[in-house]
């Protein structure tokens, strides 16, 4: 592609103030299939999304529905004060802050590993039958998959029984509020690694196989192999799904945590969504509902705009390149 | 069947064997769950009873759950209005993912940063359920088949991804293309689309199932039971008997009719929800071929 | 009506905060409050006349909230024709009702539907609202204004929508003019409706509902499985203490068997803890700083603590499904609505013939009374504004068709369908569903109309009807006394939020997280956090309706 963007030489320009680019209606003519091609979509996301998105000031209001925007008195940042204030605020988002932590280093690789592992068996009906069968999970509601998790680790599940009937104190894994953050990532591992694993598989196909050949016939042992042809292959996806990821950091899912919140308490289970929910849906503060998902936006788009500055210092292209 | 290339060593006996146990180990911890499920749906209410919840042993079985969710009109019709909802909005979704992936995977390109972000500021900031639905009811599409599928149709990530794929095919390829006159639509066309079957037909899967599961458009937008999609009528299987709302139950049990839940209905329901998953889903498979003759991806 | 908004509390609202960054001064963002008295609203509401229809078998004993007793369904030569006129001029109406059940089959295909329809001369064409999500699209809905003819809604859905009051005011017809007075010989159905009932269905000073569903409803039912709880020896508990002896006498883990499921609102009720506030000595003390309260915190912490509760109850109550946990004789006691009982009956009965659960018996904590808190917010059905007057007469015309109770012969077709058809009978001659019945019928025309409903579904079980109201009629008689009563407290949104950060420490106490003694520090964070405020905006409540 660098090729293609080739800048003309420096003299020929004049008018675009030292950017290197050709002038506006150069680049137009050059490149108005590509804007043609993206407007449909825009179309739609600002029809869809932007113009109810705008619907978002009412962060900055105290709003009733019966009222409107309109009619709705504003009182500047009184809502994301009230929310920076709120202690159970903060609980909410040091747990969910940690999880994603946790779960980056803990779930993030494991659908990775998981595609290259399967992409390793050679026999394709097999891989087939694994690989249906391991994005299943995906398919559970959270209230079956965490109904699963107690038959087995529950306080009268399969473990516990076991233990007892041993004569030993049962241990109630998914009551223990220490365990929380590790019973969460497996449960999510469980459920969604193994259709996690697509994107990868898709970006493995994409390998040149001549490649493979080329290093096996230069004697590269198949760790080396993995190492130089396979991983590189993948970076670009797997440094865009990290990106993505910490863009969406403040969200770590909802029902999960709705489930088991009782079960090891507020303080170990409380996320920004649970915490949402409780505080502004049902008490009918639809602006501090509205500041606290601005509130999240702006984390991410912040933190996407840095992991994307890092990668560039790495010599990644991330998901958007330096201009 | 083995499929070995030739220039592949043979795998040592320790690294089969782990390779072996591992993927065993996987496979069970899925088949076992997948194995009560569909147990469940198929056991009687009574044995779901003497089971109090999911039923690991085999006992009574009878196909009385499906019979019970299929038996009516109601939920026939469903299948019908999810399967085209699922099948326009799949077709529609990926021209649109395609096309705009593809016009914005050349940095430099006009508009391309501001674009590219009007994209990714979607996955960051998310409108309000009021918002939505008045825009949706001003361009009167309450009760319209099309509100489940416009404005869930085009999504940030999936976009983004494709486009990631599309940025890695070589750079030479698509240049020789455009030095002999090729237009945009015909390199797309000709070049790019063949050469990304496989993240075609992954990112055509992702939507089809977002829409095969969605049901909260629905619950917003269709006023209409008879427009209902499938997902939104099972659900008034599964939360019969709901704990939230003792006062509501007392309506239908003192109609004589509130069949209590059934654990085996609710398990039947999420075996239908697979089914579709199983059928396309070789289809989609077929498209991680290797061999396809594309250059490394570039770093 | 006089009306307290939480604008007037700005100054009072001295809120502590515990955080990094100091809150702005003001109440929490929520819910503005409102508060209406019901008592007041006598003149705007029809004159209640009550009607008998068959003498019952086991009479109520407190009037509005006990429920007579039917042992037996009336042959059908017995049953009354209640409304002899075709109440319908022949009107196409849409009516928006919620449920909670599989859709039945649409208009059309329906012969349920046909036949009732056929009978009230008129065409009610229905929709369901989807129960599960009706708190997400009931603010759509009023935001919008997208309402058909009749829109029924369920009190505590409604409530829960910010500024509903004003939604009403704007959607619905006044039906003041239709209703108010003695209004019994042209609605006799619906007059026969109790007097508070129709209070509720005041808003903003106008009459704009027909209450639905105004049978009295225990919040919740203590159950346990009595077949089992003998087999292990056990009577009935006579004091908290006993009971809990009694958990432990029948827990038995290693055979998959707990005596509790998550009971503690049951058991605030037994302490007697006040369902909101208790007037004392002229000033209102919340449940939570109750000594009651208190002391079924410590009752619950002992149950958990001693392994009296179902594991998978404590590891998501969600998740575990008590009530299959309950049927299987897993969990031998747990709380859940009164419908709960002739449901469970009429579907394990078929299986296992020895199953009985019931009620535990009437007692308090101590020995001597509880205190049940019963339910009197009913669901509403409203006409859309701007309905034409003739239109609005045939639809209350209806309305009180579908207002037959027990015993007639309306009732029975628009609660059963069509004998032959949608049920049988069996050789006591209660009804039995047909196979068609359950896929035709759901509570649709139920909800159109109000009836106190007695107990009587004598299919059920041998004992059922004769045992449920005599417990029925003994629990209404030790009802909690809300000082709030028949009053509509829209409460201030800073108020609500309060609770749930509170009620975590709770449940970190009973779960054996926190220390017993942290309760008092819990109350006294809720104060701060908003239950002094609350305090104050509930008195002025009471003031201004002279009952402080």
């Amino acid at each position: 592609m660098a090729v293609l963007r080739k800048s003309p030489p420096a003299d020929a320009l004049t008018s675009s103030a030292g950017t290197g680019r050709p002038p506006l209606p150069a680049r137009l003519r050059r490149d108005w299939q590509l804007l043609a091609m993206t407007i449909p979509a825009v179309g739609l996301l600002v029809v869809f999304h932007y113009v109810p998105t705008l619907g978002n000031v009412i962060a900055f209001q105290d709003y009733s529905p019966y009222d409107g925007i309109t009619g709705s008195p504003w009182v500047g940042l009184y809502n994301f004060q009230w929310l920076l204030s709120d202690p159970e605020f903060w609980t909410a988002l040091r747990n969910t802050v940690t999880i994603t932590a946790f779960q980056l280093v803990f779930y993030f690789p494991i659908p990775i590993m998981l595609a290259i592992l399967l992409d390793s068996v050679l026999s394709r009906r097999l891989r087939l039958f694994i690989q249906g069968i391991v994005y299943m999970p995906h398919f559970f509601s959270w209230v079956l998959v965490v109904a699963l998790f107690q038959q087995i680790l529950g306080g009268a599940g399969l473990l516990a029984q076991t233990l007892r009937q041993a004569g030993h104190e049962p241990w109630n894994v998914m009551t223990d509020p220490d365990a929380f953050i590790v019973l969460v990532t497996a449960q999510s591992v469980w459920k969604d690694a193994g259709w996690g694993t697509i994107i990868f598989l898709a970006a493995l196909a994409a390998i040149n196989t001549n490649l493979y050949e080329a290093a096996a016939v230069d004697g590269a042992s198949r760790w080396r192999r993995l190492w130089h042809i396979t991983l590189p292959g993948l970076r670009p996806v797997i440094l865009l799904l990290l990106i993505l990821r910490l863009g969406d950091a403040l969200n770590v899912g909802f029902e999960q945590f709705f489930l088991q919140r009782d079960a090891v308490g507020a303080e170990a289970a409380e996320v920004l969504d649970t915490f949402v929910y409780w505080r502004t849906l049902m008490t009918g503060a639809w602006s501090y509902g509205a500041a606290a998902g601005l509130f999240k936006g702006l984390v991410g788009l912040i933190l996407i705009v840095v992991a994307n500055k890092v990668a560039h210092r790495f010599g990644e292209q991330g998901i958007y390149k330096r201009s | 069947m083995s499929t070995r290339p030739v220039w592949q060593e043979r795998p040592t006996v320790f690294g089969l064997t782990l390779k072996t146990v591992v993927l065993t180990l996987i496979v069970l911890a899925m088949v076992y769950p997948l194995y009560v499920v569909v147990l469940t749906s198929l056991s009687t209410a009574a044995t779901v009873t003497e089971a109090g919840g999911l039923v690991t042993l085999p006992g009574e079985l009878s196909l009385d759950a499906y019979r019970e969710l299929f038996g009516g009109g109601v939920v026939t019709r469903a299948v019908l209005v999810s399967t085209g909802v699922t099948v326009v909005g799949t077709a529609l979704s990926l021209g649109l993912t395609i096309f705009a992936a593809y016009g914005l995977s050349r940095p430099g390109s006009v508009l391309h940063r501001p674009l590219l972000f009007l994209f990714l500021l979607t996955f960051l900031f998310t409108p309000g359920m009021i918002p939505s639905y008045l825009i949706v009811r001003e361009l009167g599409l309450i009760d319209s088949y099309w509100s489940l599928i416009l404005p869930t149709a085009v999504s940030a990530f999936n976009l983004v991804v494709m486009r990631a794929f599309f940025m890695s095919i070589p750079g030479e390829v698509l240049d020789s293309a455009r030095i002999d006159g090729a237009s945009d639509f015909r390199i797309l066309w000709r070049i790019v689309l063949p050469m990304s079957k496989g993240v075609t037909a992954v990112i055509g899967l992702f939507y089809a199932v977002g829409y095969w599961n969605a049901f909260f458009n629905a619950v917003l937008y269709i006023n209409d039971n008879s427009k209902w999609p499938l997902q939104l009528i099972l659900r008034q299987y599964v939360q019969q008997g709901m704990n939230l709302v003792p006062n509501q139950r007392a309506v239908d049990t003192a109609a004589g009719y509130a069949l209590p839940p059934n654990l085996a209905i609710k398990m039947a329901i999420i075996v239908v929800a697979l089914v579709p998953v199983l059928l396309i889903y070789p289809f989609v498979q077929r498209h991680f071929t290797k061999g396809v003759i594309i250059g490394a991806v570039k770093g | 009506m006089r009306t307290t908004t939480r604008r007037g509390f700005l100054g009072l609202a001295g809120l502590t905060v515990l955080a990094a960054c100091s809150a702005p001064p003001g109440p929490k963002p929520g819910a503005k409050a409102t508060a209406a008295a019901m008592d007041k609203l006598a003149a705007l509401v029809p004159k209640y006349v009550p009607r008998t229809v068959l003498t019952p078998d086991l009479p109520g004993s407190v009037p509005g909230f006990g429920r007579d007793g039917y042992l037996s369904y009336p042959p059908s030569e017995k049953l009354v024709d209640l409304v002899t006129a075709v109440p319908g001029k022949g009107g196409s109406y849409k009516a928006m009702v919620p449920t909670w059940s599989p859709l039945p089959s649409p208009l059309g295909q329906n012969s349920y539907y046909d036949a009732v329809n056929k009978d009230l001369g008129a065409t009610i064409e229905f929709n369901y609202l989807d129960g599960l999500t009706i708190n997400d699209k009931l603010p759509t809905l009023l935001a919008g204004g997208d309402v058909v003819d009749v829109t029924t809604l369920p009190g505590w859905a409604l409530t829960a929508v910010p500024d509903y009051a004003r939604a009403v005011d704007g959607l619905f017809e006044d039906l003041t003019p239709y209703l108010a007075g003695d209004v019994a010989a042209k609605y006799p159905g619906l007059s026969a409706i109790p007097t508070l009932a129709w209070q509720y269905s005041v808003f903003g000073g106008k009459l704009k509902a027909v209450p639905a569903w105004p049978t009295p409803q225990f919040g919740w039912v203590l159950f346990h499985r009595k077949d089992l709880w003998d087999k292990l020896g056990q009577g009935a508990p006579k004091n908290a203490d006993d009971l809990l002896a009694m958990g432990k006498a029948v827990t038995d883990a290693s055979k998959d068997r707990w005596a509790f499921s998550d009971i503690f609102p049951m058991m605030e009720e037994i302490f007697r803890a006040p369902r909101k506030w208790r007037k004392e000595s002229g000033a209102l003390v919340h449940r939570y700083e109750t000594p009651e309260y208190a002391a079924a915190v410590e009752w619950m912490r002992k149950a958990v603590d001693a392994g009296l509760v179902h594991p998978n109850v404590l590891s998501a109550k969600s998740a575990a499904d008590d009530k299959e946990l309950f049927k299987s004789g897993q969990i031998l006691v747990k709380n859940d609505g009164f419908s709960f009982w002739a449901e469970t009956l009429i579907q394990v009965g078929k299986e296992n013939p020895d199953f009985w659960m019931e009620p535990l018996p009437v007692f308090g904590a101590d020995g001597g009374k509880p205190e049940y808190r019963m339910n009197q917010d009913p669901s509403y059905t409203f006409i859309k504004k701007g309905t034409p007057k003739e239109k609005v007469e045939e639809l209350l015309a209806i309305f009180d068709y579908l207002s037959a109770p027990f015993g007639s012969r309306e009732q029975l077709l628009f609660n059963n369908g069509v004998e032959g058809v949608h049920f049988t009978r069996d050789d006591k001659g209660a009804p039995q569903v047909t196979e068609l019945g359950p896929k035709e019928i759901v509570g649709s025309y139920v909800w159109l109309g109000g009836r106190v409903d007695p107990i009587f579904e004598s299919q059920a079980h041998p004992d059922y009807v004769r045992t449920a109201t005599t417990w029925w009629n003994t629990a209404a008689t030790v009802r909690h006394q809300d000082p709030f009563d028949g009053i509509r407290v829209e409460e201030p949104g800073d108020f609500t939020a309060a609770a749930k950060p509170f009620e975590d420490k709770v449940v970190d106490i009973i779960r054996g997280r926190r220390e017993v003694s942290t309760l008092q520090q819990a109350i006294t964070e809720w104060k701060a956090g908003g239950g002094d405020a609350g305090r104050e905006f509930y008195m002025k409540v009471l003031t201004e309706n002279g009952r402080a």
